[in-house]
């Protein structure tokens, strides 16, 4: 009888792995899923941030990572516009403002109003403009993403520079991303970071979180269901399934089983056959 | 026993020995300015730094000016391609067509080319720009590279089937370390037992964090002599 | 008196101490001020870093009163708490802190947005008609500091109220008196603007406060791991010395030659980071080696580039790598591709390129980030070997699990040496081992002192 051995047709796991992952999505699956302390510093920190406080949200991710960044970047947004802060929109990455357009349309802003409680800078070229901006937002962006002069944007009146910022929260993918914030804005000036971060980058952002260099990290596409739970629970009129990443949990959990399975059953596979040359011998 | 071809030194020509004092001299104002934190005003540029600083953009802004080399080594790549009937020559037009036309789009379709009085762009032709280029922005090059990324998944699944085998003690630990983090990474293990969520993160903490540390400090020192090596001498004419 | 002092090093926390005097002038310091350890809560970060930012301390009969500011984490706005003592060392904290808090938005204490706003810097407590009264200082948005005055009811903490350590100023009659809730309001304008600090004249001796130690002790060990390196590369260029190789790097000239042999082409690629990128150099100084290799076993190279800076120097390098072993005619204007700089763009160019073409080698070295599992893969099917790379920590694991041969991090940059027996070459290994052998006692010097308690080296090396 001639097996089916995986190791030289791939082509039934990939089969297996599209079935695993696209039900849950497609079903749209629900999971509860328990809140990490990464995520909850997050949470926690933006809902206790003072009134009328600056807020800097950077977009550091491409298209690719659109899947894994994007969930976390529309619910984090949905909090901040829940909350009476205000908001300023930045990106050290090229797509980056087309991006936070995506999310702006998605979230429902409510009664904030562009250029009084948020603004969209748009693209953050080189370090000296992530530098020269804590002292001085004007001169390094002279229009925003919408072509407005921004000396008459109020919220650029109200805060002239970055450097009076509550927090920055960057979604990061690679570089430029948390290190440039980390290096230029935390350690200088003492501006909170918090970062959403992709999965792979993640455990090297961890000895910052540790040392408390940044107030939290959200991990890949995780946090974001878990921070769309938290907020569901404290603001009700924020549909579960606004972000997307709660029938992914489901997707990812029985995708990654479906790994752990089939590792289990080819050492078993292993094994038995190894087993076999041995007693042959 | 095996010699590299020609690795004697040799003299540096007059022009190498320029360049190599200008690449020394770079990399050591570089250094210093990392180092010695003064507020030295300088050429009225404000400090030390920021005219560091700029003087890295300018570098930085010639490097960026190569982008159009690039495209013209591109385009001539692949007109090749297309004249000479090579056997991709149909992909090769269209690379052509839509990098071009996404470059044209683009700028005709930017805010920034916004004419209040509409004189140099018409309104109309701008919206249908922007519209198309909406169009090719998210349902075409947002999809692809939310498509090749995915491919990432399928990979992943092949490489650990064939990575995770419990073929000595080494990777029998790998093997082992690998599934209670896969596992514990999926929110649903979190239902059945609390304990594979402290498990991963613990192993990510600590054995994961702690190797990967080894490893950075061995690449840093590495490239610190590499650097030193290449300031204080480059290998010329190789 | 009580004061509140801070160590000059960077980083210490402030600590409250108490001193005394019996002319007023010369003071002698008794005791630093404890407080129970917390854990959660407003005062978080103050207990975890054992800082006491004393305000005003008050005293009637046998009890100590303080006002005292703290803060729950790292970067956020003080709060205002009170504590009581029966000794005035030991402080145990009102169970019910902080009594102020943070002001409305844009109100007259509302801070200046985040962190180091100074808001409610300083505090005093004293009690008068049936109230305790805390005054503090705090920010508008605009940074203008007011007095403002909070008041709590006597219950909190019963006392008689005669006596008081403060000095003898009167509460003016704008203060409200509420009963039994906290009330804060302003009573003092005083508009001192703050201003962009004053160009100082140049001074060395300003110029070394705190800040300035983190460089200086990283300055010291660059310099000592650089002495230690070169001084390391010298002792070993003087000796014949045996290197365990990385048989990787001789297997790559048998692979090459194989690939002469089957006629089918070598693969290269450095990879997407930029010229400026450390693994991009040391992958063109490999490229050199590879591409003479394969000029002289007669190897049709191809090259694909995802940056067009560096297209131009693989370019230059495999063309005279050619050149020198007369095969010029191996070199085609398929020899050397630009592809894309976009990650994916260039992930989709290259396994277009390995499946179209079928190298029998492929080699990966230099910066990769996600499409490096990607193209990895897709050489895999067709190709008898492949070499990989990188420093890059989270894509290792990918070449490993790929590739026959790959160097892990420093092995990238110390490939050189490997590639030959020549003394000289061979030392420039053995050199970072020295600055190795440093790291390692640091770390464990490090670990040792901070379990003991002891932040002598954190705080030295910190930027």
């Amino acid at each position: 009888m001639r097996k089916m051995d995986i190791a030289s047709d791939p082509r039934l796991t990939y089969v297996l792995l599209i079935l695993v992952i696209a039900v849950p999505i497609l079903t749209h699956a629900v999971l509860p899923v328990p809140v990490t302390d990464t995520t909850r510093a997050v949470y926690d920190f933006i809902e206790n941030l003072p009134p009328s406080s600056l807020v800097v949200v950077s977009f550091d991710y491409s298209t690719s990572t659109v899947p894994e960044l994007q969930p976390q970047a529309t619910i984090v947004a949905q909090h901040l516009f829940l909350r009476p802060l205000k908001i300023l929109f930045v990106a050290q990455w090229i797509d980056g403002p087309a991006l936070t357009d995506a999310v702006l349309e998605a979230i429902d802003r409510g009664n904030k109003i562009y250029g009084t409680d948020y603004a969209t800078l748009g693209y953050i070229p080189n370090t000296a403009t992530l530098i020269g901006m804590t002292a001085d937002i004007q001169s390094f962006f002279p229009v925003d993403t919408l072509g407005n002069p921004t000396q008459n944007l109020p919220i650029i009146k109200q805060f002239p520079a970055t450097r009076q910022a509550a927090l920055v929260i960057t979604f990061v993918a690679g570089e430029p991303g948390l290190s440039a914030y980390l290096q230029y804005w935390e350690s200088r000036l003492n501006i909170p970071v918090a970062a959403g971060s992709v999965a792979a980058l993640a455990p090297g952002f961890m000895p910052f979180y540790n040392s408390q260099q940044i107030i939290g990290i959200l991990i890949s596409i995780r946090a974001a269901a878990e921070y769309e739970f938290l907020e569901h629970a404290q603001y009700s009129q924020v549909p579960i399934g606004l972000s997307g990443a709660t029938s992914a949990m489901v997707a990812q959990s029985t995708s990654h089983m479906l790994i752990v399975l089939m590792v289990v059953v080819g050492n078993v596979a292993y094994f038995v056959r190894r087993r076999g040359k041995e007693r042959s011998k | 026993m095996k010699t590299l071809t020609s690795k004697e030194k040799r003299k540096m020509t007059k022009a190498e020995i320029i360049l190599q004092i200008i690449i020394f001299s770079l990399g050591f104002f570089y250094a210093i300015v990392y180092y010695v934190r003064l507020p030295v005003p300088v050429l009225g540029t404000g400090n030390l730094q920021s005219a560091a600083d700029q003087l890295f953009t300018y570098l930085t802004a010639i490097l960026t000016g190569a982008f159009a080399i690039g495209i013209i080594n591109l385009t001539r790549a692949h007109a090749n391609n297309v004249k000479n009937r090579r056997p991709i020559w149909k992909y090769s037009v269209i690379l052509l067509a839509s990098m071009y036309f996404m470059a044209v789009a683009s700028i005709i379709a930017s805010p920034f080319s916004l004419d209040p009085q509409s004189t140099v762009i018409p309104k109309g032709v701008y919206a249908v720009f922007f519209s198309i280029w909406q169009f090719l922005y998210y349902n075409v090059l947002v999809s692809i590279n939310a498509t090749l990324f995915s491919l990432l998944a399928f990979f992943i699944a092949s490489a650990a089937y064939r990575a995770f085998k419990a073929r000595s003690l080494e990777t029998s630990i790998l093997l082992a370390a690998g599934l209670l983090v896969i596992i514990g990474q999926a929110p649903i293990s979190n239902l059945i037992w609390p304990g594979f969520g402290t498990i991963r993160d613990w192993i990510m903490a600590f054995p994961n964090t702690a190797g990967q540390r080894g490893i950075l400090i061995g690449a840093a020192l590495g490239i610190l002599a590499f650097s030193v090596r290449r300031l204080i001498r480059y290998p010329w004419g190789r | 008196m009580y004061y509140r002092g801070a160590a000059v090093i960077e980083g210490s926390q402030a600590k409250a101490g108490v001193a005394t005097s019996s002319d007023g002038i010369h003071w002698t310091k008794t005791a630093v001020l404890t407080m129970p350890a917390g854990s959660s809560g407003w005062d978080a970060y103050s207990r975890q870093v054992d800082a006491l930012n004393i305000g005003g301390v008050m005293r009637s009969d046998n009890t100590y009163i303080m006002s005292y500011a703290s803060i729950k984490s790292r970067n956020s706005p003080a709060q205002i708490g009170l504590a009581s003592s029966s000794d005035g060392i030991s402080w145990t904290p009102y169970p019910d802190n902080p009594v102020v808090t943070y002001g409305t938005s844009g109100g007259w204490d509302s801070g200046s947005g985040g962190v180091g706003a100074g808001n409610f810097a300083g505090s005093m407590i004293l009690a008068a008609r049936n109230q305790y009264y805390v005054y503090y200082a705090a920010q508008d948005p605009s940074g203008t500091f007011t007095i403002g005055v909070a008041t709590l009811p006597l219950s909190i903490y019963p006392i008689s109220q005669t006596t008081s350590t403060t000095s003898s100023s009167t509460v003016t009659s704008t203060v409200t008196s509420t009963v039994s809730t906290t009330s804060e309001t302003s009573i003092i304008q005083q508009t001192t603007t703050t201003t962009t600090p004053v160009p100082q004249p140049f001074v060395l001796g300003s110029i070394l406060p705190s800040l300035m130690i983190g460089r200086i002790s990283q300055a010291t060990l660059l310099v000592i791991t650089l002495g230690g390196i070169f001084a390391v590369t010298r002792f070993a260029s003087k000796r014949k010395l045996k290197t365990r190789g990385i048989p990787g790097i001789e297997r790559l000239d048998n692979w090459i030659r194989q690939a002469g042999e089957l006629g089918r082409p070598v693969f290269f690629t450095p990879g997407t980071g930029t010229i400026q990128t450390p693994d991009t150099l040391a992958a063109l100084a490999l490229l050199d080696h590879v591409a003479s290799r394969c000029a002289q076993n007669g190897v049709r190279l191809i090259v694909a580039n995802a940056d067009f800076n560096v297209h131009q120097v693989t370019a230059d390098i495999v063309k005279n790598a050619y050149k020198k072993a007369g095969r010029e005619d191996l070199y085609t204007q398929d020899t050397v591709q630009y592809i894309s700089v976009r990650q994916f763009a260039y992930a989709a160019g290259v396994m277009g390129l390995l499946r179209r073409e079928k190298p029998a080698l492929n080699v990966f070295v230099g910066d990769f980030q996600a499409e490096a599992l990607e193209i990895a893969e897709a050489g895999r099917a067709d190709a008898i070997a492949q070499f990989g790379g990188t420093s890059n920590v989270d894509q290792l694991p990918f070449f490993m699990a790929t590739c026959d041969q790959t160097l892990v991090g420093e092995e990238l940059f110390t490939a050189e040496g490997y590639l030959t027996d020549d003394p000289q070459t061979i030392s420039k290994l053995v050199g970072p081992d020295a600055g190795k052998v440093i790291a390692i006692l640091l770390i464990a010097a490090g670990a040792i002192l901070v379990t003991l308690g002891n932040q002598v080296l954190t705080t030295l090396l910190r930027l």
